[in-house]
Formats: structure tokens, C-alpha cells, sequence
């Protein structure tokens, strides 16, 4: 098959104008013959067949340019069959067991005997099903609760910078206290509680802490103080929020806090419940346990921890005594507040917790 | 039973069971029974009923509005959806804004039944698809056949909405079967006008695709499940304008990722009318905007090996839910 | 009559009419042996037993003249531009087609040929060259169509248009009897020659098979369309000896059995037997050829 190009006719144009062919599509040519009239900005021209052979013409008129196909000369051989992509067709019914193509070559790779994969009872037996086999320990899908958490925790640590503070209070006295004031308002008053309150009172003092970041540079200040309060009675992890615990007594904070426990018990959170918070106050009383950096929630600046109440001996004006004190830490979102503010924060809060009388005002 | 038999049956049982429905169109009559052979038997049952017209698309859709203005109810065939366009004064200035622009309520309970679609080489005048073109017409449904959707209820739906319709069906899907049950990868359920085909676990991309792309949008998904193993669940509505989404709130809702497929070109399309609804309701859910597929911006062709490059393919629904 | 000499009832015929006529009719015949071996993608509508209105009517157009055609418009291509390997290309989408596979059968728009496969639309688009042709010359448009397309509204508003603005336009009317399935009876209301006359359109009619008659028929219309810039109708009495596409005919056998007896070709291997046989030999050969050389081309481009 010989090629039929047009052939650079003058300097000026760089396009031409085929005017009309002189033998028709499929005609047999012999070479000599004229073949096609092409129109250059100063003549036309009739071009002649370089070969002999069937004409099949590429382009029948209109623009074309130097160098450009416009016939071949002489039969193609390749026979072409157009492809057209194949649509599987629809069915309905069933299907014994469909293996994916990755758990396919994973079943391979390992030489599992088909009865095995057969024997996971899927329809569609996917890689991670497989390998599954591989391994003979067990695969365990967490919880609902616990797959939520793990979301949580990870979009913290991706997004918030946090830095960690921790101070010791001594709570000697306030734990004697708190017997008197739960007597007083019939609804358990502990550390907790205390802790709870003291945080949420900082708010006029502290705005920052209870903030959100926006991005930019800039935060959101809250209108209320919200504390999450983290409760596991075993059920998973929840975080109820005590809602404006700034503006309300510390008998109505202990009781919402009680309600909630209750109501862990019972896992029947509603949606209100767990949400709105602003800063988060995570507990930890387990015995032993001396201090813990808790995580910042996303959308907080700041997440306080409460440890548990350790037995120290100090040495006082009379010799030695035992003395109760926990230790608070404080982590905060460093892109909002620093560590003086951090201290200052926990300071207060410490003042409130080893200072009893207070809470009797 | 093959979707084109399930039409016909529908037909059957419309006319039997209504006297007032009359049925028009160009050589739908017997023995020929109209060119995609819908039709078949209906003239020799149903006689006078039945009318082979003219090649006057216009008119007999002015016809069909009549009938349905005075009365009765009336299916007009057009041969090919294409020549809808020849229809469209009566349809969108007389049918659809007759049943308002009186004042009152006028009913026009008139179905416009449209063979639609390329993959069969007819070339460009007889393979278009013209959904776009009446979505957002007040006072017209827009509805589009699919293997898993009883026919029957669907004409008798319109019919009772009192509200004119026209009604897409894909020219390659009359000769698939209808579908239920499922496929073993996928179940099938329909409620509420919408068919939900899901994998048998939970799927974090939805696919909304009308019903003529049944077959390229469940071969997308059986290869995205065994190759890529990703798992998407499809969503087929009846009725593509006005769309009703509560029926299938809660797989929408479920999702992360939604897809919209259709044959036709993009370009104010019922899949971007999809899109906006959809990220109107399910913004901030979604972990990426909504992919829209759509054939090139081209006629179609009549040449096999250049009509499939302008015509939606499962590969070009699964490249895209694969992104 | 048992003994008497059958008589000749049509006109000796010229061997480059003949020729013609055969090859459009093995050229159609080719199509529909294609299809059957399913190497033709879609629809085709043939023209068997109407290729003599075609080889009539192009010996009377000149080149600067346009050609409006339809669905079954093959015979209207090969009979005014003899290059079948280009059409059958464009038929199977193959190099050197057409307009390069896009359009198949029923759009191509070659040179000053255009054909669209949506009924009666180009009659206005016809009225429209006509009357550029009117400003800067002696040209005209012609325009085929069917019976079955007078159902259409754009019919009427084109020769509205055409004899008020004195276009020159022919329309050339293929009448079959037939539109796809439905008899022309039960799809068209009165005649097509009343229906000129509401617009005060000439119109001929001519019913034969002889291309001389057709052609001699239509010469004075061509003429006054020419000249007096103005439409007409030429109405050609024809038999579709073929389905309306592929097996898709549903006609009894009696009107099979007309159809055929009406068949221009009947009449021709009655009258001149020797001579059809003759040329039927080498146009079949050339057609066989070129389907073989077209169907090894590779596949069109288009981009
Ligand atoms: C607007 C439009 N409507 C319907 C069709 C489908 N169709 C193609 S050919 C045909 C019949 C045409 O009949 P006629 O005009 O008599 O031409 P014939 O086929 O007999 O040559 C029909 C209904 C079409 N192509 N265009
Ligand atoms: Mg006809």
C-alpha cells in the first residue's frame, strides 16, 4: 500500500483547499494517472497517482495541508473487526461463592485449600477474608462505640498540636468535705464533681480554654460552659455533657452527673446528651493510677484529667503526716494558649480543689 | 420474560382493565406491533383503540393530549425518542402547562413512550438520549423504564397523578429480562418506586443511575466488587423528575461517596439536577464531591467501534467510582 | 394468448442507465446478504425496486444542483456520485469513508448530497438552498421523500415557503404505497396532488418502471424549476421489492407478489433479458469486489 500525502506546493500557505478528486473512491489507479485537484492562494494543481492499486481516499474534500494522508494506494490486508466492549449480561439468581480477584491471588500466594475459604460461609470472599486464613490468630471487629472512639482519637491527634500540663493538689481536707456535702445536698459529691465545677467556673477568666479553633489565626468563643465528662462503666466510652455548669449550683452539676452514670449503666444515651461540649474532663479514678494525659476532643482547646487520690507522706510543722492529693493534668491546643496560661488555668483550679471553705460560700 | 415482553404484557393488562386508554403511534399496529414490536397484539385485541398514524409526531402527541383532555387516557409511541423534539410544543407548551395554566387543576393523564438510547448503530438521529430536555418542566414526569419496575404500576402511577409524562426506554434494554431477587453478589428490592441493588455487606459508595444504564452500572459494580473490591450500592429510580429521595434517605444517608451515571451528554442534565439535590441534603457527610458520568460531548455515531467511545461503558462508571 | 409474441412494454434503455440500475440493485442486495452475516452494525434501509427514480432524475441535475435525501437513500447517492466503495465504507465504518463512519446509512453530506434520517426535515432546509441558488445562478435543490413523510407538518411549511418566495425546489416523491408497515391508505388522506394544489404547486405524477418514461416525465419539471424558479412536485410511482429495513416486512404474500411483479427489474429481464444478463454479470463482480476490498480496510477514524 503506498501512501498518498500531499506534497508542499509553494512557500505561502500552509494549507491548501482539496478541490476535487478525479477518480472516484475505490477506483483502480495506475500510477501517472491524475488523481486529485488541489487549490493552493495562487493555483490548482492536479496531482498525480505515485503507484498503482485501488484508491482508497482518506479525506473527500475540503482544508488539508502539506504532508497530510489523504489516499492509500492499493488493498490493505489487515482485516480489522471493530471492537466494541462486550457488556456482561443482566441476570438475577444465586451464585455459590465468588472469590474477588486480590483474594484470589492472596489464595495462591498461600496455597489455602479451597474447602477452607469455602468454609468462611462468604458470598463474596474478599482479601481481607482470606487473610484471615493466613494468620491463624483471631481477627476481631471492634464495638460500634469503639470504632467511633478510635475516629475521634485519630482526628485529634491529626489536627490538634497539644502540649500537656500536670499539678499535684493536695485534697486532704476537701475529701473530708465532700462526705459533709453530699450529706448536705443527697446526691454524691466527690472529686469529680469538684473538678467538674471548678473547670466549668474558669470560663470568665480563661475564655481561651474554652474555645474552638476556626482556623487562621482565629477561635470561636463559648457561650456557656459545656464540660464533657468522660463515663466507662464497662459499656463503652461516653462523653455526656454537663451543659452550662458555670451558671448552676454544685449540687445540680453532681446530680446531672449521677443521672448520667445511671444512664451509662443503662447505655441509653440520647444524641443531646453527648453533645455541645466545650472542654472535657476525663476521669480516672482507678486506684494506682498517678496521672493521665487525656485528649484534646476535636473542636476543643483543652481536656482536663483527674488521677486518683494518692496516700503521700509529708513532712509538717509536727513531723510527719498523711496527706491525700491527685494530680491534674491539662492538656491544651498549643496553636490557642501557652504554657503560662496552661499554668495559670490549672493553678486556679487547684486553689479551688485544696481550698474547701470556698465551696461552702 | 424480557423487558420488551413485560412492556407489552403491561400494555395488555392497561387496556384490559381500562377502556378509557387508548394508545397511538406510528405502525404500532398489528401484525408489525410498532418497531421495537412493544405493541404487538394490541390492535387485534383492542381494535379502534389502537391507531397506526401518520408520521406526524407533533400531532399525535396534540392527539394523545385530547384524548386525555376530554377523558380518556392516552400512550402515544414516538419511534424514536429523537423525534421527541418534534413533539416538544405540545408537550411542554400545551400537556404539561395545561394542567395549571387555567387557573385550576387540569388533568392530562397522557404517557409519551420514547425508545431511547444508542449501542444499537442506528446512528445519530435515532440514538439520543433527550432526558435532559424535560427535566424541570413544570407539570411533566419524567420516568425511565428499568428491568426491576413493574410497567404496569408505573403507567397506572401516572395516569392517577393526572399529570402528563413522558417515558424513557432504553432500546438495548428491552431485549435483557427483567430482574428480582438478585444476582448472588447483589439483592434487589424495590420500594417505593426506587430499585436498591446492594453487596451483602455495607457500602460506602451509592450509585444513582436511571434505568437504561441497569446493565453497564451492575457490570460496573460486579467488577469493582471482584476486582477492586469496593462495594457500592446502585439506586434506580422510576421516576427521574420530580425525584423523591425519602424512600432511600437511609442509604444515602449511610454514604460516603455518591456517584451519578446517565446516558447523554453532560450539560443541565437530570444527573446534575441529582448532584444539587444531593449536596444540598448530604453536605459535610461526604468525603468528596459528587462524580458525575456522562457520555462525551458528541453525537452518537453509527460506526460500532466509534459509537461505544460516545456511549457510557461499565469501565467508564467503575474508572470512576474507583477515583 | 397462447402462441402470440409477448410484447415489449418498455423503451430500449441505454447500457449506462442499465448499469447503473443494476449496480445501486446489487449494491443493496450486498447490504442485505452483510447483514444477514452480521458484519453490518444497526439499520439500512434498501431501495429495491425503486433505483430507476434515482438513475432518472440525476441525468437531469447538474453539478452545481443539491441533493436532499432520506432513509433510503443509496440509490439517490450511487445514482448521482458513482462511488459505491465510499458509501459502503461509510455503511461499515471503514477507511475512506463518507464522512468517516459517523454518519452511516442515512447521514451523509457529500459534496452536494445531504441526507438526514429524521423524516421531512429537510425540506425547509432545502427551501433554503433553493433560494440562495435563486440569487447566484441556475441551480436547484431536489429534494426525495416518501408517501409516508406528507404526514409530517414540515412538508406543508416548506412549499408554503417555496412557492411564495418562488424557490427553486423539486421535490422528487418516491410513492411506494407503503411507509415502514403502514399502507399509504391508512396514513395519508386524500392525494398528494390535492395537496399541491392548495398551495398551487405543480405536480406530475408518472407510473411505470421504464427509467425513460420517468426521466421523460420529469424533464419539463426540471426544466420549469430551473427556469421559472419555482417548486414542483414530482410524484414516481415505485414498489418496494425489499423490506423496510431487514426482516422487518409484514406484507401478505399478495402484496409481496405485486410488489415484485411492479419491480422495475421484472420488466427489464422480461424485455431485454440478454442485455440484463449481460451487464447483471459485471456489476454483481464489481460489487462483490468492493465489498471485499472495503470490508479489508481497516476501521474509519474520527476524531
Ligand atoms: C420524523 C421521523 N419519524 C419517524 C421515522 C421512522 N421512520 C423511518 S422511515 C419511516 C417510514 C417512511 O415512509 P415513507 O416516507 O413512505 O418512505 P419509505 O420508507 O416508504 O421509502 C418511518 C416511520 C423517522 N425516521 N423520522
Ligand atoms: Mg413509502
Amino acid at each position: 500500500m503506498t501512501e498518498f500525502r500531499i506534497p508542499k506546493l509553494n512557500n505561502n500557505d500552509d494549507s491548501y483547499i482539496l478541490v476535487e478528486w478525479l477518480a472516484v473512491d475505490g477506483q483502480e489507479v495506475k500510477q501517472g494517472d491524475p488523481l486529485v485537484v488541489i487549490e493552493t492562494s495562487k493555483t490548482a494543481e492536479e496531482l498525480e497517482s505515485p503507484a498503482d492499486g485501488t484508491l482508497v481516499i482518506r479525506v473527500h474534500s475540503g482544508d488539508c495541508a502539506p504532508g497530510e494522508l489523504i489516499a492509500a494506494i492499493g488493498a490493505s490486508v489487515e482485516v480489522a473487526e471493530p471492537v466494541v466492549p462486550e457488556v456482561p449480561p443482566l441476570t438475577s439468581g444465586e451464585i455459590d461463592v465468588v472469590i474477588t480477584r486480590p483474594a484470589q491471588a492472596l489464595i495462591e500466594q498461600h496455597g489455602i485449600a479451597l474447602d477452607r475459604v469455602r468454609a468462611l460461609g462468604r458470598k463474596v470472599v474478599r482479601a481481607e477474608d482470606v487473610a484471615a486464613l493466613t494468620d491463624p490468630r483471631e481477627v476481631v471487629t471492634l464495638p460500634r462505640s469503639q470504632r467511633q472512639a478510635a475516629d475521634v482519637v485519630v482526628l485529634s491527634h491529626q489536627t490538634i498540636p497539644a502540649a500537656f500540663t500536670a499539678v499535684k493538689a493536695d485534697v486532704t481536707d476537701t475529701a473530708k468535705l465532700t462526705r459533709d456535702l453530699s450529706k448536705h445536698a443527697r446526691t454524691l459529691i466527690g472529686l469529680s464533681e469538684l473538678l467538674v465545677k471548678a473547670v466549668a467556673d474558669q470560663r470568665a477568666e480563661f475564655p481561651h480554654l474554652f474555645a474552638s479553633w476556626l482556623g487562621d489565626g482565629r477561635i470561636r468563643l463559648a457561650e456557656g460552659s459545656h464540660v464533657g465528662v468522660t463515663i466507662d462503666v464497662g459499656k463503652g466510652l461516653f462523653v455526656p455533657v454537663v451543659r452550662d455548669a458555670d451558671v448552676r449550683p454544685l449540687d445540680a452539676v453532681a446530680r446531672e452527673l449521677m443521672d448520667y452514670r445511671m444512664t451509662a449503666l443503662r447505655g441509653s444515651f440520647r444524641e443531646r446528651d453527648l453533645e455541645g461540649a466545650n472542654i472535657a474532663v476525663t476521669l480516672h479514678s482507678e486506684a494506682g493510677v498517678e496521672f493521665a494525659i487525656p485528649i484534646v476532643y476535636p473542636g476543643h482547646v483543652a481536656a482536663l484529667s483527674l488521677a486518683s487520690t494518692q496516700q503521700e507522706v509529708q513532712q509538717g510543722d509536727e513531723g510527719f503526716m498523711v496527706r491525700q492529693t491527685v494530680r491534674i493534668g491539662l492538656a491544651y491546643d498549643h496553636r490557642v494558649v501557652n504554657g503560662r496560661d496552661a499554668a495559670l488555668f490549672l493553678g486556679a483550679v487547684k486553689r479551688l480543689l485544696e481550698e474547701p471553705r470556698r465551696w461552702l460560700e | 420474560m424480557r423487558v420488551a415482553e413485560h412492556l407489552n404484557r403491561s400494555l395488555h393488562a392497561l387496556m384490559e382493565n381500562d377502556p378509557s386508554v387508548h394508545l397511538l403511534g406510528e405502525d404500532v399496529s398489528d401484525p408489525y406491533g410498532g418497531a421495537f414490536k412493544i405493541t404487538k397484539g394490541l390492535s387485534d385485541r383492542f381494535g379502534p383503540r389502537v391507531m397506526s398514524t401518520p408520521l406526524s409526531e407533533g400531532g399525535i402527541v396534540g392527539v394523545g393530549a385530547g384524548l386525555a383532555l376530554a377523558g380518556d387516557r392516552a400512550i402515544v409511541e414516538i419511534m424514536f425518542g429523537d423525534f421527541a423534539t418534534l413533539a416538544f410544543d405540545q408537550l411542554v407548551n400545551f400537556a404539561a402547562k395545561s394542567t395549571t395554566m387555567y387557573g385550576r387543576r387540569v388533568d392530562v393523564p397522557l404517557i409519551v413512550r420514547l425508545p431511547t438510547g444508542g449501542r444499537r448503530g442506528y446512528g445519530p438521529t435515532h440514538s439520543q438520549s433527550l432526558q435532559k430536555h424535560f427535566i424541570g418542566v413544570p407539570g411533566l414526569s419524567v420516568y425511565e423504564m428499568s428491568p426491576f419496575h413493574d410497567a404496569g404500576r408505573l403507567f397506572g402511577e401516572i395516569f392517577a397523578s393526572g399529570t402528563p409524562a413522558v417515558f424513557f426506554e432504553d432500546k438495548v434494554l428491552y431485549t435483557k429480562p427483567m430482574l428480582s431477587g438478585g444476582d448472588g453478589l447483589h439483592t434487589f428490592e424495590v420500594r417505593d418506586g426506587w430499585a436498591v441493588i446492594r453487596a451483602e455487606r455495607d457500602t460506602e459508595d451509592v450509585l444513582l443511575a436511571p434505568g437504561g444504564l441497569t446493565d453497564r452500572a451492575v457490570a460496573a459494580l460486579r467488577d469493582l466488587l471482584l476486582e477492586d473490591e469496593i462495594a457500592c450500592t446502585l439506586l434506580v429510580p422510576a421516576r427521574l423528575h420530580p425525584l423523591d429521595v425519602t424512600p432511600v434517605a437511609d442509604v444515602l444517608a449511610a454514604a460516603k461517596r455518591v456517584h451519578v451515571a446517565e446516558d447523554g451528554t453532560a450539560g443541565g442534565t437530570w444527573g446534575a439536577e441529582v448532584a444539587r439535590l444531593l449536596h444540598e441534603r448530604l453536605w459535610g457527610r461526604l468525603t468528596a464531591p459528587i462524580t458525575h458520568i456522562s457520555a462525551p460531548d458528541s453525537i452518537i455515531p453509527t460506526a460500532a467501534h466509534l459509537e461505544a467511545r460516545c456511549t457510557v461503558q461499565p469501565a467508564d462508571i467503575r474508572r470512576a467510582i474507583n477515583k | 394468448m397462447i402462441g402470440a409474441v409477448r410484447e415489449r412494454t418498455l423503451t430500449p434503455v441505454s447500457e449506462a442507465d442499465l448499469s447503473r440500475m443494476l449496480r445501486i440493485r446489487h449494491f443493496e442486495k450486498a447490504l442485505l446478504r452483510l447483514f444477514e452475516q452480521g458484519r453490518l452494525n444497526g439499520t439500512t434501509h434498501t431501495c429495491l425496486g425503486q433505483e430507476h427514480v434515482p438513475v432518472a432524475v440525476s441525468a437531469l441535475l447538474r453539478p452545481e444542483d443539491h441533493v436532499f435525501s432520506n432513509h433510503r437513500g443509496h440509490g439517490h447517492f450511487l445514482a448521482r456520485y458513482d462511488e459505491p466503495h465510499a458509501l459502503l465504507a461509510e455503511i461499515t465504518g471503514r477507511e475512506g469513508a463518507l464522512c468517516n463512519g459517523v454518519g452511516g446509512s442515512q447521514h451523509i453530506y457529500h459534496e452536494r448530497f445531504l441526507s438526514t434520517g429524521v423524516q421531512g426535515e429537510s425540506l425547509p432546509v432545502a427551501v433554503g438552498v433553493a433560494l440562495r441558488h435563486k440569487r447566484t445562478g441556475d441551480g436547484i435543490a431536489c429534494a426525495y421523500v416518501g408517501d409516508g413523510t406528507w404526514g409530517e407538518g414540515s412538508v406543508y411549511e416548506a412549499l408554503n415557503m417555496a412557492q411564495l418566495w418562488g424557490a427553486p425546489l423539486l421535490v422528487v416523491v418516491e410513492h411506494n404505497r407503503i411507509a415502514q408497515s403502514t399502507p399509504t391508505g391508512a396514513q395519508l388522506a386524500g392525494s398528494i396532488a390535492g395537496r399541491c394544489a392548495g398551495f398551487g404547486v405543480r405536480h406530475e405524477r408518472v407510473e411505470s418502471p421504464d427509467v425513460n418514461v420517468v426521466r421523460g416525465a420529469l424533464a419539463p419539471l426540471v426544466d420549469y424549476v430551473r427556469r421559472e424558479k419555482r417548486p414542483a412536485v414530482f410524484e414516481a410511482s415505485v414498489h418496494r421489492a425489499g423490506p423496510h429495513s431487514k426482516g422487518d416486512d409484514t406484507r401478505t404474500a399478495a402484496e409481496l407478489a405485486e410488489a415484485a411483479a411492479g419491480d422495475w427489474y421484472a420488466h427489464y429481464t422480461r424485455d431485454f433479458p440478454a442485455q440484463v444478463a449481460a451487464l447483471e454479470e459485471i456489476e454483481r463482480a464489481f460489487i462483490d469486489a468492493a465489498v471485499e476490498n472495503v470490508l479489508a480496510r481497516p476501521l474509519s477514524e474520527w476524531s
